[in-house]
């Protein structure tokens, strides 16, 4: 998670379109802009200076010098504590007891950039030095401006641990481990290729304490052995030992006994400095400030490695508008959840009500089925009822219309399906004056009794039938409820 | 080195861009959606509750309008329960014997059709079954008031046909077929008894 979520932080804390702190592939100028930080002396008595970087990345010392202390005492443990505190937390550490040597090889030949040669040069260790390094040495190199060689300088191992954790357990980050008559060299060199000078004379750098020595003849570096030699000495002892190297007869013949001195001044008086060698004294660079100066690019460090470098500048408003869209989004989509959801549950509502409806008037229509079924009964019912008489109230009045001087022979009453009509047929016996009489009777009955007479059929005679004269009506009976 | 240190980060953030863009325009979409089925409900629960009201409406007319006729059913549809349809032949026999015995007359055997018959009345049909039955005795107010007692037992029953013949002054005989709808419902009440007489 954390190659995803260490970007995340620092594309939201900015620090992505920053300069890492610790990339080397940068120079001190870029990566603390506006920021101060501590040059730390190396060697038995140790110092810290602080340098201000401006809003350019122009260094500038800030504050005096510290004194020197003891290092690894608790005075200065509590010394680097508190500056770490007080400055941004990173380190330069000026690393001593180094060791250089000529490589006919220049770093510039291998491929890739800055931090990539610096690594392949510490890959291939041997191609850029001689046996005179020691073996666990951290290698480095200085190239010639435009020639194929390098001055490789080496720092032991164990002497860059010591120091570097001496720091890192006093609560520093390392920005850089730095030489610094490399630092002096390394800037003096890229001085001469800013103004577009030759390389014509010898080069002596010196902090006080060591010098190197890089005979050039011929616009070159001195390819002979001896042409690149360091020495370590006692400050008072420092300038003679130089002076005896520079000084040989077949250097002075190589060299032309021309010399750049760069560092303290020496403590050379003018009886011991021979006459055909000309040392040109230039002046002495404050060594925190050189440490820290942006042609300075050497780098000691143990797990010196190629870091982010910064995000364009362009991509900051380009990341927070994308972030502002995606809060955008968010916001919209909570915003569309919230409606949804709100809508979900009035559907669900309506629906609900809609199903109420839909059962109710399923329960209405039902209940209509059912008076519906109700009427039919009720129009069956009624039918069949109007479709009945009462049979013993026709037959009783029927008789009792009958003249006593008349005689029922016989009748019969018979229903005509599906209708109110009746076929009613009888046969009276009497005379021809009571038979009508008590036709006529029957007939004035009939009508008391609300039925109608809706045909006669002729009468069958008495001479047709024995004794008796046969009546067939059709009658209708009354309406239902009218009688 | 700067562009793979950031990469997985850019990717994610694009990604998280990418997301959320579906994300909300799918939103946008299915509240879309939503909308419109809010408004299709809507829609039917308008029709439902107008359906609703509609046949509460039509119910409850009708159930006003019913009530007399209600009452009328009410009042003859016990007659249509006095037997079950399987045992009605049986029981109207019996009955009219019983009650010829009852008057003091002789019935010729009541005749009963396996079947019941659909009879056309009044444009619909109604299922009945018949009976007929020939009754004979002395006294003619006897046979008279035998079937007016059956007319009121049987208050439903519609006589098909009647045959009444006088042997002199002495006797008479009297035949009916009777027609008594058959229920065709579950029966309501308890069958109507025969009467005393």
């Amino acid at each position: 998670m954390g190659t995803i979520l260490d970007p995340l932080v620092e594309l939201f804390n900015g620090k992505a379109f920053k300069p890492h702190p610790g990339d080397a592939a940068l120079p001190l100028g870029k990566r603390f802009s506006g920021q101060v930080i501590v040059v730390v002396g190396g060697g038995p008595r140790a110092w810290t200076q602080r340098v201000r970087f401006d809003g350019q990345g122009v260094p500038s010392l800030s504050g005096a010098r510290s004194l020197a202390m003891k290092r690894g005492s608790v005075e200065w443990g509590q010394h680097l504590e508190n500056e770490a505190i007080s400055t941004s937390g990173w380190a330069v550490l000026l690393a001593e007891q180094w060791q250089a040597a000529y490589a006919s090889a220049s770093a510039a030949s291998v491929g890739g950039n800055r931090v990539e040669k610096m690594l392949r040069v510490r890959e291939h260790a041997s191609q850029f030095g001689d046996e005179r390094i020691s073996d666990d040495a951290i290698r480095v190199t200085v190239d010639h401006p435009s020639m194929d060689t390098s001055v490789v300088v080496g720092v032991r191992a164990t002497n860059l641990e010591q120091g570097t954790r001496d720091l890192v357990e006093n609560g520093f980050h390392i920005a850089a481990v730095r030489v610094a008559v490399l630092a002096y060299l390394e800037r003096h060199l890229t001085g001469l290729q800013r103004e577009q000078q030759a390389l014509e004379r010898t080069i002596v750098v010196t902090d006080g304490q060591s010098a190197l020595i890089v005979g050039v003849c011929n616009q070159a570096f001195d390819t002979t052995d001896g042409g690149v030699s360091y020495c370590v000495n006692r400050p008072s002892d420092l300038g003679s030992h130089v002076l005896d190297r520079i000084t040989k007869p077949e250097r002075v013949a190589a060299w032309g006994g021309k010399i750049d001195l760069i560092g303290p001044e020496m403590p050379w008086s003018s009886e011991t400095q021979p006459a055909d060698i000309n040392v040109r004294q230039l002046p002495a660079p404050e060594p925190a400030l050189c440490a820290v100066d942006g042609a300075v690019c050497h780098d000691f460090r143990l797990d010196l490695q190629e870091m982010r470098g910064a995000l364009p500048a362009w991509m900051r408003p380009a990341f927070l508008g994308i972030l502002l869209l995606v809060c955008a989004c968010l916001s919209g989509l909570a915003w569309q959840l919230k409606s949804g959801l709100f809508l979900e549950g009035r559907i669900g509502q309506k629906m609900a009500e809609t199903n109420m409806n839909q059962q109710a008037a399923a329960a209405a229509w039902k209940k209509i089925d059912g008076l519906k079924k109700e009427e039919k009964r009720a129009q069956q019912i009624g039918a069949w009822l109007e479709n009945t008489y009462h049979a013993q109230s026709l037959v009783h009045s029927f008789l009792k219309a009958i003249p006593a001087d008349v005689a029922l022979d016989g009748m019969e009453i018979t229903a005509a399906e599906g209708t109110p009509q009746l076929k009613l047929k009888f046969t009276l016996v009497g005379n021809e004056d009571s038979l009508a009489i008590a036709s006529r009777a029957i007939e004035a009955r009939l009508y008391e009794l609300q039925y109608e007479i809706a045909q006669r059929d002729d009468p069958i005679s008495a001479a047709q039938r024995r004794g008796g004269v046969t009546y067939g009506w059709t009658i209708i009976m009354p309406t239902f409820g009218s009688s | 080195m700067t562009m793979p240190y950031f990469r997985n980060t850019l990717l994610l953030v694009g990604f998280l861009f990418a997301g959320a863009f579906i994300a909300f325009l799918t939103a946008v979409m299915w509240v879309g959606q939503q909308r419109i089925k809010f408004a299709d409900s809507g829609r039917s629960e308008l029709q439902a509750r107008a359906e609703r009201a509609a046949a509460e409406g039509e119910a409850k007319l009708r159930e006003e309008q019913i009530q007399t006729l209600r009452d009328f059913v009410i009042a003859w549809e016990p007659g249509f329960h006095i037997a079950p349809a399987k045992d009605l032949g049986n029981y109207l026999r019996n009955e009219l014997a019983r009650k010829a015995t009852n008057h003091g007359l002789v019935s010729e055997g009541a005749v009963t059709p396996a079947e019941t018959k659909n009879y056309p009345v009044g444009g619909t049909t109604i299922r009945v079954q018949q009976v007929s039955i020939k009754v004979v005795g002395d006294s003619l107010p006897s046979i008279l008031s035998w079937l007016g007692s059956v007319e009121r037992t049987f208050a439903i029953a519609r006589v098909d046909s009647v045959t009444l013949s006088t042997y002199g002054s002495r006797s008479a005989s009297l035949a009916i077929t009777l027609l008594h709808p058959v229920e065709e419902t579950p029966a309501r009440t308890m069958p109507v008894s025969g009467g005393s007489n």
